[in-house]
C-alpha cells in the first residue's frame, strides 16, 4: 500500500486518506458560456503525466495539495495548499 | 520405513521423536520433522496424488512446494476440515488423518483415470468450443466438470476462523535465508540497520541444506547462523512465506498462525531460483523429480530417493546430485548429459570413478513406466540440430529419474516490486535489467551460482541496501558474471508423438497443446497462457512458465526477450482464507441509548454505519402493526425518536453568514438570532446532496443539521471551500459529541415543560425557534422543527449525558412512547417530506422536487447555481410528485423503484412508499414526466409483472396547511 | 452500578465495577477498579485496559484561541501535536493553528474552569463540546495490542507527542505517556465508536493475556479516597 507524506502528519498509509480530485480553478460563473461551464463540471483529463490533486487526511482532517505522476503511481510531493508548491515540507525523499 | 536412511548431517527429522498418521486410510510412521511427502516416500508410497485434468499418478517433484502433485485434505470425518494442503510443506503431526484432493475412489484406484483414455476430444481450450448445446444439459455437464476437475472439497459446515493480523516494520526485508541472504542481512545489520529475514522453509540454510552437502558448506552454515545470532538487530522467521509485495514495499507475510503486513524500507530478494523440469513423454510418472528434490529427500529427510537412478544433467550441479545419491547407496546408472562438452572435469572425473557411465549428447526420450511408477527410460543421442536422433538410443533400466536442466529464478517479488527484466544468453536465465530505489537481490535469483560469489553478492546487496538507508557508503562492486558452462539449457523439451510430455503438471498442459493454441492464432505470450492455461494452476507457474516462454519463442521463430514473460502478481503461493479474513475490524457507531433501545425491544437495524431501532417490539403485535401503532401514537399523544444519528456542525466566525450562503441555496445573512431554517445544497452539477436545519445561535455562529449518512462527506467538504475562499469562518464537527432526540406529537409540549425553564408556550417558543436551555438540569440546544409534521421539539446534549436526559423524557409522562426508524419516515412521508437519496438521486435538481423555494433569490453565488441556470433553459424531464392508490388490493401495492411505464417507456419510478399508515390509505411519492404532475392524473405502475393503476395526488397528503406542527 | 450522576461512559454497560469514585464537580461516575485492585494493577503492568470516558473535556478553536489560552496562563505548546499540563494535571493538546483540547485531571477543575470563561461569546474564541471516549492501554504489552490495530510504527513514536490516525479501522489519536511508572497509550476516539473499538481493544487484550482494569491503576492517590 502505499505512502502519502502528509504535510502536517508525514508519511503515513494510502488508507488513512480520501482522494478529493485533480485541482481545478473555477472559473468565473460570469465569463463563460454555457458549454464552457459544462466543460469544467463534467470532463476530466486522462492525460498521462504529473497531475495536481486533492488529498485530506481523515483522522485530522487535513486537506493538501499532492503532485503524482500517474504513470508511475510515484507521489512527487505534498503541501498544504495555502503555503503553496514552494514549501518543502512533506517533499518525499 | 524401508527407504530411510541412516542418519545425515544436518537432517531435519528428530528420529527420537515417532509420528503415526494415516493416509488414504493406511497407517504410516513417520518423525517429527517429516513432511507428507517425505513421509510417504519413505514409507514406499509412489502414487501421492491424481492430476488435475487427466487423472494421472504423481510422486513428489520438487519436494520444495514448487509444483502442487501432493495435494490433500483432511479426511470427511475430521472436524475442522482443511483442504487444498500441500504435501511438502504439510508437517506430520499424530492422529492426522489426510486423503488426497480431487479423487473418486481413492488416489491408488481413482476412477476419474478413464478421462485420459478421452484426450483426443479434449484438446486445449476444448471447453471453450464444447457444451453449448443442447442447452439444457449445460446444468449437467458443468456439474460433472466441477467433480471431475478440481482441487479440494470445502467444508460448507465449518465454523469461520479468525487469525490476528499484525503490522510490523523493518528497516531491510531479506526474503531467503540462504548463503546469499543471510550473507545480505549480516551484512546490513552490521551497518546498523533493522533487519529480517524470512525463509519459506522451517530451517535456514536454503540451497546449503540440500546441496553439496559436505563439511565445508555445513561449516559456511554454522558460521552465517552463528554470525545472525550475535546481531540483535537481526530477526529471523523460518516457515513464513512472502505472499506479495506492494506499493512502497508493503508486503504480506504468510505463517501458520497469521498474516503481517509489514512495512520494509527497502528489499533484497535472495530467494534463488527454481530448478525447472525437463519435457519428455512420460515426465511426470512418480520417480521422476527434479535432482534438488532428490537431494532434498536424503539431505533434509534421510530418505533414499529411489533404488537405481539415472540422472538427466544439462549442468554441474546434475553431476553433484548424481555424486549424492551413490554416496548413499542409490545406484546410478548412468547420467544423460546433454552437453556436447564443458562439464567440470573435476566431477566428471569423480563421476567415473564412482562407476557411473555418462552419456554425452544424451537426452531422455522416453521414461516408461511399471505398475504405477518409472521402472525404465530410453535415452536418445541429441542431433546437431536438438532433435533427438531415436536410432541412437539405449533402454536403461531405473525406478528414479532425477533431472539437473536449469533454472527460473524465483524473480516474483522483485517484479511486483517494479524491477523488470531481461534475458541472459550466457546463463539461459531472465536476469533484472531496470534498478529500482530500494529494491536489491542477490544470488541465484540473479544468475549468480558459485557459492563464493554467492555470499559475496549477499553482502554487496545488504551493503547497498544500508547505504541507501545513510547507514554506510556504497558498495562499488557489481554482481560477478556467471563463469563456465550455463547452468540451464536453453531447450530441455522435446515433441513426442503420444503427447504425454508434460509442460505444466497442475493442468496437464502438454508440448502439443502449445502446438494447437498457436496454429489458432494465440501467439502472444498472455493470450497463449489463457488459452493453455499453463501456469494458472496452484504452483502459478513456478515449473512451467519458463519452459512455455521457450516454446512460444521458438513457435514464433523469435528470441525469448521479444516473446516476452507474463506479469506476476501476488500470491506467491496459496494463502488460506482465515488469514486473508483475519480479525474482523467492522466499526459500527453507536448512539448513546443504544442499550436502552435494546432494552426496552428495539429492534436494531444497520444505517450506513449506525445502529438505530427500526421499530419497538411489542407482545402481539407484527412489525407492519407496531410502526404504524408508533406513528398514531405521535400523532395522538407523544412519542420520541433518537436522532443522535444526525450529523452536526458548528459554523463560527465573522465570515460564518457569508459562507453559508454560498454553500447553500438559501439565504442566511438575514437570518435572525435564535432562529431555524431549512437548508438545501447542492454540488457544482445543480444535483442535491444535503439538506437539514440550520439554526442561527449568534451574529457569528450557526448550528447546523445534516442527513446521517452525508454528514462526515459534507464537512470535508465544507472544509475546502473554506480554505479555497479564503473565508475568516471556523467549522466544527460535533455529529458525535451530542446525543439528539426528537420528541412529537400534540403532548409534546405538555411533556417537555415539565423538565425545562424555558418558556415553551407557543407565543414564546413558536415554530422554527432554536433557544439553548437547560433540560433535566443539563444544557441542552432546543429547536421547534417540523420533520414529522406535528408540534414538537428537537433535543441535543452533550452525549455523555444524552441517556440521562432520554430517560428524565420517558419518565415524565407515562404517555410518551419511543418511535423508530421506520415510523418516523412513514410520518414524513405522510407530510410529503423527501429523504435525500432516497427520494433523490445522483441526477436530482431542486426544480424536480419542488424545491425551488429553498432557492434564494438574487444571491451572488452558491455552489451549483451556474449550472441550475444552464437547466433553467431547459425542459424539466421528470417532477416528485405524490401518489395514492384507491382501487389496488394490498397485495399488489409496488414497493420502493418499482417503475412507472407509458407503453414500453419508462416514465418514471416510486422513490418512498408505505402500504400502511395512519391515513388509512397507502401513499407514496414518485417521479413522473412534467405533463403528468396534474393532481388527478392516472399513471401505470408495474409490480412484479402486472400494471397498477396509481392516481396523483397533491402534497402533503397530511394537514395541508401544515397547522398541526406550528401550534 | 447504581449511578445518579448524568454523565455516563459510552461503554458503561460493557464494564460492571466494584469500587467507584465520583467526581462531583464534573457530575460522573469513574470507575477505580472492575475487582481485586492490587491484581488490578498487577495486571496493568503487562497489559491492562481501563476506560477513562468521563473525564471531562474540552475543545477550543478559532483564530484567537491561542492568545486567549495565553491570557489564562494555560501552559500552550507551541508545535502542533505536542502536550502539555494545567498544574491541576489535565493536559492541554494541540491539535492544528487554532485548536486545542483539553481533558481534564480527574482530580483537576481546569475544564469547568475555561467553560465558565467563555459562557460569554468572546471573539474568535469558539468552545467545542467533546464528548471523546478515553481508552488507556497499559503495560509492557501495551505496544502488541497497537500492533495489531494500527499502521503507525509505533517504534518511531515520542512520548506526549500526539498522533492521530485510525486504529481498528477507527479514527483515533494516539498519546503515548507514562503515567506513574507505567508506560502507556491513551486513546482518544469520536464515543459513537467507543463501543465497538472496546470490544475490539477488549478481544485482542484478553487473547494477548490482558484485562480490562480501573482507573485507580493510573491515578493511585483516587484509590486511597474511596
Amino acid at each position: 500500500m502505499k505512502i502519502i507524506h502528509c504535510p502536517v502528519n508525514g508519511p503515513r498509509p494510502l488508507q488513512e486518506f480520501h482522494y478529493g480530485g485533480e485541482v481545478r480553478d473555477e472559473p468565473d460563473a460570469g465569463a463563460v458560456s454555457d458549454e464552457q461551464w459544462a466543460d469544467y463540471v463534467f470532463s476530466r483529463s486522462g492525460e498521462p503525466g504529473v497531475k495536481v490533486e486533492w488529498w485530506y487526511h481523515i483522522a485530522s482532517g487535513t486537506w493538501f495539495i499532492a503532485e503524482r505522476d500517474i504513470v508511475s503511481d510515484e507521489f512527487i510531493r505534498t503541501y498544504l495548499y495555502t503555503d503553496g508548491p514552494s514549501a518543502t515540507a512533506g517533499s518525499n525523499p | 520405513m524401508t527407504d530411510r536412511l541412516p542418519p545425515q548431517p544436518g537432517e531435519w527429522i528428530e528420529r527420537q521423536r515417532t509420528v503415526r498418521f494415516r493416509f488414504e486410510g493406511r497407517e504410516y510412521t513417520g518423525y517429527a520433522g517429516d513432511t507428507l511427502s517425505s513421509a510417504l516416500w519413505a514409507a514406499g508410497v509412489r502414487v501421492l496424488g491424481r492430476s488435475f485434468k487427466y487423472h494421472r499418478p504423481r510422486g513428489v517433484y520438487s519436494m520444495a512446494n514448487h509444483d502442487v502433485a501432493v495435494m490433500v485434505e483432511d479426511a470427511m470425518h475430521v472436524k475442522a476440515r482443511r483442504t487444498n494442503l500441500r504435501g511438502d510443506v504439510l508437517k506430520i503431526e499424530d492422529g492426522m488423518d489426510l486423503v488426497a484432493c480431487n479423487t473418486k475412489g481413492g488416489v491408488d484406484k481413482d476412477r476419474w483415470r478413464i478421462t485420459e483414455k478421452f484426450k483426443a476430444f479434449m484438446p486445449v481450450g476444448f471447453y471453450y468450443k464444447a457444451f453449448y448445446s443442447p442447452r439444457a444439459l449445460f446444468p449437467i455437464h458443468e456439474r460433472m466438470m466441477r467433480k471431475i476437475a478440481g482441487l479440494g472439497t470445502m467444508d460448507r459446515a465449518g465454523e469461520a476462523e479468525s487469525t490476528p493480523k499484525r503490522y510490523d516494520f523493518c528497516d531491510v526485508l531479506v526474503v531467503g535465508a540462504g548463503p546469499s541472504g543471510l550473507s545480505a542481512a549480516i551484512a546490513a545489520a552490521e551497518a546498523g540497520a533493522k533487519v529480517l529475514v524470512v525463509d519459506d522453509q522451517p530451517h535456514i540454510g536454503g540451497s546449503l541444506s540440500y546441496q553439496g552437502a559436505g563439511d565445508r558448506t555445513r561449516q559456511f552454515l554454522a558460521d552465517l547462523a552463528q554470525r545472525c545470532d550475535a546481531l540483535s538487530n537481526l530477526e529471523i522467521r523460518t516457515s513464513t512465506e512472502v505472499s506479495g509485495c506492494y506499493g512502497d514495499l508493503w508486503v504480506s507475510l504468510v505463517d501458520s498462525q497469521k498474516l503481517t503486513k509489514l512495512r520494509a524500507r527497502t528489499l533484497i530478494v535472495a530467494a534463488g531460483a527454481y530448478e525447472q523440469p525437463a519435457v519428455f513423454h512420460n515426465n511426470d510418472l512418480p520417480g521422476v523429480m527434479l535432482a534438488t528434490a532428490a537431494q532434498r529427500l536424503v539431505h533434509q529427510f534421510a530418505v533414499k530417493p529411489c533404488r537405481r537412478a539415472v540422472v538427466v544433467a544439462a549442468n554441474d550441479t546434475g553431476y553433484q546430485a548424481a555424486l549424492d545419491l551413490h554416496h548413499v547407496g542409490v545406484e546410478v546408472a548412468a547420467i544423460a548429459d546433454m552437453r556436447a562438452d564443458g562439464q567440470d572435469a573435476a566431477l566428471q572425473k569423480s563421476v567415473l570413478d564412482a562407476g557411473i557411465a555418462i552419456h554425452q549428447g544424451h537426452v531422455i526420450y522416453e521414461a516408461h513406466r511399471g505398475d504405477v511408477a518409472v521402472d525404465s527410460v530410453t535415452l536418445c543421442a541429441l542431433g546437431r540440430d536438438g532433435v533427438p536422433d531415436t536410432a541412437r538410443s539405449v533402454s536403461v533400466d531405473c525406478d528414479g529419474v532425477m533431472l539437473s536442466v536449469g533454472w527460473m529464478p524465483t524473480n516474483g517479488l522483485l517484479h511486483q516490486a517494479g524491477v523488470r527484466f531481461g534475458y541472459d544468453d550466457g546463463i539461459e536465465q531472465i536476469v533484472p535489467n531496470t534498478i529500482v530505489a530500494g529494491v536489491f537481490a542477490a544470488g541465484r535469483v540473479v544468475g549468480v551460482f558459485d557459492l563464493a560469489s554467492r555470499m559475496a553478492d549477499g553482502q554487496r546487496a545488504g551493503r547497498a541496501a544500508a547505504a541507501h538507508l545513510g547507514l554506510c557508503e556504497a558498495p562499488g562492486d557489481r554482481s560477478p558474471s556467471h563463469a563456465g558452462s550455463s547452468p540451464s539449457h536453453p531447450y530441455p523439451i522435446l515433441k513426442h508423438p503420444h503427447k504425454q510430455n508434460f509442460v505444466d503438471f497442475d493442468e496437464d498442459v502438454h508440448l502439443s497443446d502449445f502446438h494447437n493454441a498457436h496454429q489458432e492464432g494465440y501467439d502472444n505470450i498472455e493470450l497463449l497462457k489463457r488459452y493453455t492455461t499453463v501456469g494458472m494452476g496452484a504452483s502459478q507457474g513456478k515449473l512451467s512458465n519458463m519452459n512455455a516462454v521457450r516454446i512460444l519463442a521458438r513457435l514464433n521463430e523469435k528470441t525469448i526477450p521479444e516473446t516476452g514473460t507474463t506479469t506476476s502478481r501476488p500470491f506467491q503461493h496459496p494463502v488460506p482464507f482465515s488469514h486473508l479474513a483475519g480479525r474482523r475490524f467492522h466499526p459500527m457507531r453507536h448512539t448513546p441509548m443504544h442499550d436502552w433501545h435494546r432494552d426496552n425491544g428495539g429492534h436494531m437495524m444497520f444505517a450506513g454505519t449506525w445502529y438505530r431501532p427500526e421499530y419497538y417490539m411489542r407482545d402481539g403485535i407484527d412489525r407492519a402493526q407496531a410502526i404504524v401503532g408508533e406513528a398514531t401514537h405521535v400523532r395522538s399523544a407523544v412519542g420520541m425518536i433518537d436522532v443522535s444519528t444526525l450529523g452536526k456542525l458548528e459554523v463560527c466566525g465573522p465570515d460564518a453568514a457569508a459562507f453559508l450562503e454560498r454553500i447553500y441555496t438559501g439565504r442566511f445573512a438575514q437570518h435572525a438570532v435564535g432562529r431555524c431554517r431549512y437548508g438545501l445544497a447542492c454540488d457544482e452539477s445543480g444535483v442535491i446532496i444535503e439538506d437539514g436545519i440550520i439554526a442561527r445561535t449568534a451574529d457569528d455562529h450557526f448550528y447546523v443539521t445534516a442527513t446521517s449518512s452525508g454528514a462526515a462527506a459534507f464537512y470535508r467538504e465544507m472544509q475546502r471551500f473554506a480554505m479555497i475562499w479564503g473565508m475568516n469562518v471556523t467549522l466544527i464537527n460535533v455529529t458525535g459529541h451530542l446525543g439528539a432526540m426528537s420528541l412529537a406529537g400534540p403532548d409534546s409540549r405538555r411533556v417537555l415543560q415539565t423538565l425545562t425553564g424555558a418558556d415553551l408556550s407557543a407565543e414564546a417558543f413558536e415554530y422554527l425557534k432554536f433557544e439553548t436551555a437547560e433540560v433535566a438540569g443539563v444544557r441542552a440546544r432546543l429547536m421547534r422543527v417540523g420533520f414529522v409534521g406535528e408540534l414538537g421539539y428537537e433535543i441535543h446534549v452533550p452525549a455523555s449525558q444524552a441517556l440521562y436526559v432520554w430517560n428524565k423524557v420517558m419518565e415524565a409522562d407515562a404517555t410518551v412512547r419511543p418511535f423508530g426508524v421506520e415510523a418516523q419516515r412513514l410520518l414524513r412521508l405522510e407530510k410529503g417530506h423527501i429523504i435525500v437519496s432516497q427520494d433523490t438521486d445522483a441526477l436530482t435538481t431542486p426544480a424536480e422536487a419542488s424545491l425551488g423555494w429553498a432557492l434564494g433569490k438574487d444571491k451572488p453565488y452558491f455552489i451549483g447555481q451556474r449550472s441550475l441556470r444552464v437547466l433553467d433553459q431547459h425542459p424539466q424531464s421528470r417532477r416528485l410528485v405524490g401518489l395514492t392508490f384507491p382501487d389496488v388490493p394490498a397485495r399488489r401495492l409496488p414497493l420502493e423503484n418499482h417503475l412507472i411505464l407509458e407503453g414500453d417507456e419508462i416514465a418514471g419510478r416510486i422513490t418512498s412508499v408505505a402500504h400502511r399508515t395512519t391515513l388509512d390509505q397507502p401513499i407514496a411519492l414518485a417521479y413522473v414526466p412534467p405533463q403528468r404532475t396534474e393532481p388527478g392524473t392516472k399513471v401505470q405502475v408495474r409490480v412484479n409483472g402486472r400494471m397498477i393503476e396509481a392516481v396523483v395526488t397533491s402534497l402533503p397528503f397530511f394537514d395541508p396547511e401544515a397547522e398541526r406542527q406550528k401550534v | 452500578m447504581a449511578d445518579a450522576s448524568t454523565r455516563r461512559s459510552p461503554i458503561r454497560r460493557q464494564v460492571e465495577a466494584d469500587h467507584t469514585h465520583v467526581l462531583g464537580a464534573a457530575d460522573a461516575v469513574l470507575v477505580l477498579h472492575l475487582s481485586d485492585a492490587s491484581a488490578e494493577r498487577d495486571a496493568a503492568r503487562t497489559l491492562g485496559l481501563i476506560d477513562l470516558s468521563v473525564l471531562p473535556k474540552l475543545g477550543i478553536k478559532g483564530p484567537s484561541a491561542e492568545a486567549w489560552l495565553g491570557e489564562q496562563s494555560a501552559p500552550v505548546p507551541t508545535d502542533i501535536y505536542d502536550v502539555t499540563s494545567f498544574d491541576d494535571g489535565s493536559c492541554l493538546v494541540r491539535l492544528g493553528d487554532d485548536e486545542f483540547f483539553i481533558e481534564q485531571h480527574p482530580a483537576g477543575s481546569r475544564v469547568g474552569g475555561l467553560t465558565s470563561l467563555l459562557s460569554s461569546p468572546v471573539s474568535g474564541v469558539y468552545p467545542v463540546w467533546r464528548e471523546d471516549a478515553t481508552f488507556v492501554l497499559t503495560g509492557a504489552s501495551a505496544g502488541e495490542v497497537l500492533a495489531q490495530t494500527c499502521g503507525v510504527d509505533m517504534d518511531q513514536a515520542v512520548l506526549e507527542r500526539l498522533i492521530m490516525t485510525r486504529v481498528a479501522g477507527v479514527s483515533c489519536s494516539i498519546l503515548p505517556q507514562m503515567l506513574g511508572e507505567l508506560s502507556c497509550y491513551r486513546l482518544w476516539l469520536d464515543p459513537s465508536f467507543a463501543a465497538s473499538m472496546w470490544e475490539t481493544l477488549t478481544e485482542i487484550v484478553v487473547e494477548l493475556g490482558g484485562c480490562a482494569v480501573g482507573a485507580g491503576c493510573v491515578y493511585p492517590e483516587l484509590s486511597a479516597d474511596s
